[in-house]
């Protein structure tokens, strides 16, 4: 077990060295001098010079990197351009407002699409099944950024039950997680509707039928156990996308998170700023994973450690 | 869709269905027929309307700007669908915008779906050193935000209709890749691939002959699926001010320029929005139908 | 693998939960407290280092610190703020007398050394400011509340570029840091920043100036969506918004509760033509532009309210100011002056752009629809401000679309820092224009300068290496509750003399 620890830690250690040479380069190809975007329209070629000199824009790649990679060992991300506090500080900060957002939408959506897809299921191919179907796919097409500036204009200007922008108490929340958490209702209704149907038609659903058991206790006793596996996997997979929808969102409702922090970093081309933010993801993708390892190594004895 | 019948494993259930009946004849049969139909429709109509209605994106009229859908405008002509914020009638817009929008969804998920299906199936064939680089990869790219990534690609690849093509596929093709990758998996291992192999085929014979045709099924449902995803993709791009450039009218463009409109106009954004909408539906519905077709139990 | 990373996923999900419990607090409005929404974000605090040229920056340099003098827009001269009495000893010495019992909001007095001390840290943070104050040789202080500036020559820009420079305490290093926590002077006192999200800023009650400031609190909240800041002031959450589009205001202006109002700015909007690029070399294709524009439409309709036509190279709210005769829009005459330049048919050229400033997609839209007319094919290139900054600088476009002017007020800071030979920004080079540029900031003398400023003003809207849109204004929506505040004479704006009423 020791053992096995130790090569996945040591498997991540490289999956994030990865991430971080990756990042390093990707930010020096995009085009743009930071040290311009730092001075704006009000730049000359002097000022410029000097502000390369300062952040250390002017040396090789080579020694930038291993300079880079240095810190990094001991744990130093650099500063951000714009002000004097260290990245990962910065991207820290963030790191709350976030995971706030990305966590109430997605109780959200596990909640109300679980709710829909099992009764979509439950009377499959009803006008409630076809009803629910349409309304899955319309949350499905609407743009998160229209989506949202409708729910603002409604909700809080006309009907003014809802704040309009920013981060505070539970009422701040809904706005946001709800507008996030609407792509994500209508594909895993879908799913879970479609998981339900294929657990229906096998062989224990049907012994469970056989035995006299009433079509929703089949359902509650057999079938959501079965398919909890599957529709977890689908969500695993689509954190990447949610994620993502972090971004529109949090400009839409002034949600000061990590999203808007690393679009603006890389609209300012502040490298430190990106590799900070971007390491934290690896790290938190890698340790998520470990820890997932680890615990079904010690659930699952079936499970071999190579 | 399938080549030959010794090439179904799994679709035993289906055939006989089908063999007993015309496919259009079934329920399942129907419906894919007219869900069918109506996305051949959609996709004519997004096509070929752009020849009917004008539509000059330079072609500005300021003071009629941000008129409410149903005006007749100056020329005698009824703006159905509104003007812009510069003048510009909304349905020519709008109309002209389906093509974009609709080519743009169309060929990432082509090109995501056939590069991410060849990976996949590599992967899963060969195995070992291929196996491991690409699935790596594949999860890596699953895990990081795709729109951060789209960010990134766009920034270094500049504006242009072909950039945003690559840059959303670039974001999409490891979803295929895992799908081709799992069945590859279990086909490689199936008897009639180790029977073809005994025979003495080549890998690349029995890859196109065997394995491909049997795994096809789920990828092009998950396709359908992805159209939608990715016509939304291409909106927030343009939210994020790196979408298809000017002066080329999408819906994306439209929708995330007129949503500063919203208050005042809210037809600018919403007309749009709406088409996008309705397509996504159409598409999905014929998804939904595809699978119920092709994948009676419903495994994808 | 998926599996358990999903499993995994869910796990952290349902931690983070429970700590999401523990993290929740209602927020509701303080009495006295004043909430501000400005169209740009906060860069950072430090009011010398790379932001020091943010519009946003010089805003809350109003209210976190002092300045030594500012301009008054109305009796168009130089108020003591931190310096009471000033004068040249010769004209390159300055003498200032200071305004004695002012206390930083750490409680240390301000003298002579934080005057020295800003002046030297402006210059050593290299930012976007280090230039105007480039030319101090010295500064000299034979008491703690008198300081002498000595300038290598003449410098006629001083006392404006004076109105910007923020006093911070005396011994501040030149580091960004001083961001983190900054003090100063000001009528408030930083409490918590809290990036893209808000600044918050108590009144200092120890402020020189009696009875000011009115509200007790001050935040400036960032709401980037336009749409999503109307809202916010038209639902009460915030008391003032700043830089909204005409349609928001129009919409505004029914609504029972807000008021709205719109002021003078010191800024242009100019449709810049790099004239060291064929075909723009030749100057009738210039003039054909001048005339293919149709200024009055544009300004009329897309920024109807919040802006008017410009009528000269800088903002008539800009000292030393001269109105220029109007140019007609004219097509036909363009189409003869390009044909004369030997492009009948016209050409194919292109406009790049950023967002950034309101309506600048709308305005380059109206620009490439109305060159059309012409003949004049442009394409138009929206680019990530990054890029856009790489290319503007390196001279590397056709047209642009640049927002001049702000600053010191100064006609200095437009004509001299753009449109100078030296200054490399438009491709366009006039000798006369440059020797007057330089005659002018060597003088100190306002009423020279003045008759300078004037002659090449004319010169530029002559050879046109811009065309020049519209002066925007700047248009504040806020709630009726807010007593005492009205759009101030120019687009920095303070908010000291207002208050809240619950």
């Amino acid at each position: 077990m020791g053992g096995f620890i130790a090569r996945r830690l040591l498997a991540a250690l490289l999956v994030v060295w990865g991430a971080l040479t990756v990042i390093f380069l990707i930010v020096r190809v995009l085009p743009g001098d930071p040290a311009a975007v730092l001075l704006g329209t009000y730049a000359t070629p002097q000022l410029i010079a000097e502000q390369r000199e300062r952040l250390g824009l002017n040396r090789p790649r080579a020694v930038q990197y291993v300079l880079f990679m240095r810190q990094a060992v001991l744990g130093d991300w650099g500063r951000s351009y714009y002000e004097g506090s260290g990245a990962m500080g910065l991207v820290l900060a963030r790191v709350p407002a976030t995971t706030e957002l990305a966590a109430a939408s997605l109780t959200l959506s596990v909640a109300a699409s679980f709710v829909l897809g099992s009764v979509a299921a439950r009377w499959a191919h009803s006008v409630l099944d076809r009803l629910i179907e349409t309304l899955s796919l319309v949350a499905q097409a609407a743009p998160n950024f229209w989506l949202g500036l409708v729910a603002i204009l409604i909700f809080s200007r006309d009907l003014k039950w809802l704040p309009s922008f920013g981060r505070g108490g539970l009422w701040h929340l809904v706005l946001p997680a709800v507008t996030l958490s609407m792509q994500f209702i209508g594909l895993l209704t879908r799913l879970t509707r479609a998981g339900i149907l294929e657990m229906a038609g096998q062989d224990f659903a049907r012994t469970a039928r056989a035995k006299g058991l009433p079509e929703t206790g089949v359902l509650v006793r057999h079938i959501y156990r079965n398919m909890l596996i599957p529709v977890v996997t689908m969500i695993g997979l689509q954190l990447g996308t949610l994620v993502g929808g972090v971004v529109v969102t949090e400009t839409v409702f002034a949600w000061p998170g990590l999203g808007r922090l690393i679009v603006t970093a890389i609209e300012n081309r502040d490298y430190p700023l990106v590799q900070a933010a971007v390491v934290f993801t690896a790290v938190v993708f890698v340790l998520s994973n470990l820890a997932a390892d680890v615990a079904y190594a010690c659930l699952d004895p079936r499970i071999r450690y190579q | 869709m399938m080549s030959t019948a010794a090439a179904l494993p799994r679709g035993s259930r289906k055939r006989t269905d089908a063999s007993a009946r015309p496919w259009t004849h079934t329920r399942r049969g129907r419906r894919l027929l007219w869900t069918g139909a109506l996305l051949a429709a959609v996709t004519v109509a997004g096509l070929g309307a752009p020849f009917l209605v004008p539509y000059d994106p330079v072609a500005l009229r300021l003071e009629q700007h941000l008129l409410a859908p149903g005006t007749r405008l100056a020329n005698g002509q009824v703006a159905w669908l509104g003007t812009d914020q510069l003048g510009r009638d909304l349905a020519g817009q709008v109309v002209h915008g389906a093509r974009v929008s609709m080519l743009v969804a169309a060929s990432t998920v082509v090109l995501a779906g056939a590069s991410g299906t060849a990976l996949g199936l590599v992967a899963g064939y060969y195995r070992g050193a291929a196996d491991s680089v690409i699935m790596r990869l594949a999860d890596l790219q699953l895990s990081f935000p795709a729109l951060l990534l789209a960010i990134l690609i766009a920034a270094i690849l500049g504006p242009s209709v072909l950039n945003v093509i690559l840059t959303l596929s670039i974001i999409r093709w490891a979803v295929f890749t895992r799908l081709a990758y799992g069945s590859v998996l279990a086909l490689r291992e199936s008897q009639f691939v180790e029977a073809a192999r005994a025979q003495g085929a080549t890998h690349i014979r029995v890859i196109w002959g065997h394995i491909l045709p049997n795994m096809l099924t789920p990828i092009i449902i998950v396709a359908t699926l992805q159209v939608g995803a990715q016509m939304l993709a291409e909106a927030a791009l343009s939210f994020l001010g790196l979408g298809i450039p000017r002066p080329l009218p999408s819906w994306g463009v439209t929708i995330s320029e007129g949503r500063e409109y919203l208050d005042n106009a809210w037809w600018i954004a919403t007309m749009p929005g709406l088409f996008l909408t309705f397509v996504v539906m159409v598409v999905g519905w014929f998804g939904d139908a595809l699978r119920d077709y092709l994948d009676p139990q419903g495994r994808y | 693998m998926v599996v358990r990373r999903s499993v995994a996923a869910v796990v952290l999900v349902g931690l983070l939960l429970v700590g999401l419990g523990a993290g929740m607090t209602t927020a509701a409005p303080a009495p006295g407290t004043l909430r501000v929404s400005y169209l740009q974000r906060i860069l950072s605090l430090d009011p010398h280092g790379s932001a020091g040229a943010e519009r946003m920056s010089w805003i809350i340099g109003r209210h976190l610190y002092n300045q030594l003098v500012s301009w008054d827009y109305t009796a168009k001269k130089f108020q003591p703020q931190l310096a009471l009495r000033w004068r040249n000893v010769d004209p390159t010495t300055w003498e200032f007398e200071l305004r004695r019992g002012v206390k930083f909001h750490d409680g240390r007095d301000f003298t002579a050394a934080s005057v020295k001390t800003s002046l030297e840290r402006v210059i050593a943070m290299k930012g976007p400011l280090a230039p105007l104050f480039a030319p101090v040789q010295s500064v000299e202080m034979p008491d703690p509340y008198r300081v002498i500036i000595k300038t290598q020559d003449p410098v006629g820009t001083l006392l404006s570029s004076l109105t910007i420079l923020a006093m911070v305490p005396a011994g501040t290093p030149p580091t960004p840091d001083f961001g983190d926590h900054p003090i100063g002077t000001g009528p408030f006192k930083f409490t918590e920043f809290v990036r893209d999200a808000r600044l918050v800023l108590d009144a200092n009650p120890n402020y020189w100036q009696q009875g000011v400031p009115k509200a007790q609190r001050l935040i400036f909240v960032d709401i980037p969506e336009v749409a999503a800041r109307a809202t916010a002031v038209e639902t009460g959450e915030i008391d003032i918004a700043v830089g909204l589009p005409p349609e928001e205001m129009k919409r505004l202006r029914t609504i029972q509760g807000v008021k709205v109002e719109v002021g003078p700015t010191t800024l242009t909007r100019a449709l810049w033509i790099n004239a060291s690029r064929p075909p723009f070399t030749d100057v009738r294709v210039r003039h054909a532009l001048q005339h293919a524009i149709n200024v009055n439409a544009i300004t009329s309709s897309l920024v109807a309210g919040i802006a008017t036509p410009s009528t000269s190279s800088i903002a008539s709210n800009v000292v030393c100011y001269a109105k220029m005769p109007s140019i007609s829009y004219d097509t036909t005459l363009a189409r003869k002056l390009l044909a004369e330049a030997g492009f009948p048919r016209g050409f194919d050229t292109s406009i790049k752009w950023t967002e950034g400033n309101p309506k600048e997609r709308e305005v380059s839209d109206a620009i490439v629809g109305q060159l059309a007319l012409v003949g004049i094919r442009v394409r138009n290139m929206q680019q990530p401000r990054a890029i856009w900054l790489d290319d503007l600088l390196k001279l590397n476009w056709d047209f642009e679309i640049a927002t001049t002017g702000g600053g010191t007020g100064d006609p200095d800071f437009t004509l001299r820092r753009l449109y100078h030979t030296r200054s490399k920004r438009t491709g366009w080079s006039n000798p006369e224009f440059d020797k007057l540029m330089d005659d002018a900031a060597a003088s100190v003398n306002l009423q020279q300068r003045c008759a300078m400023y004037k002659r090449a003003q004319e010169i530029i809207w002559d050879q046109g290496p811009a065309v020049f849109l519209f002066d925007p204004l700047e248009s504040y929506a806020y709630r009726t509750r807010v007593q005492g505040f009205t759009a101030p004479p120019a687009e920095i704006f303070s908010v000291a003399n207002a208050a809240v009423s619950p």
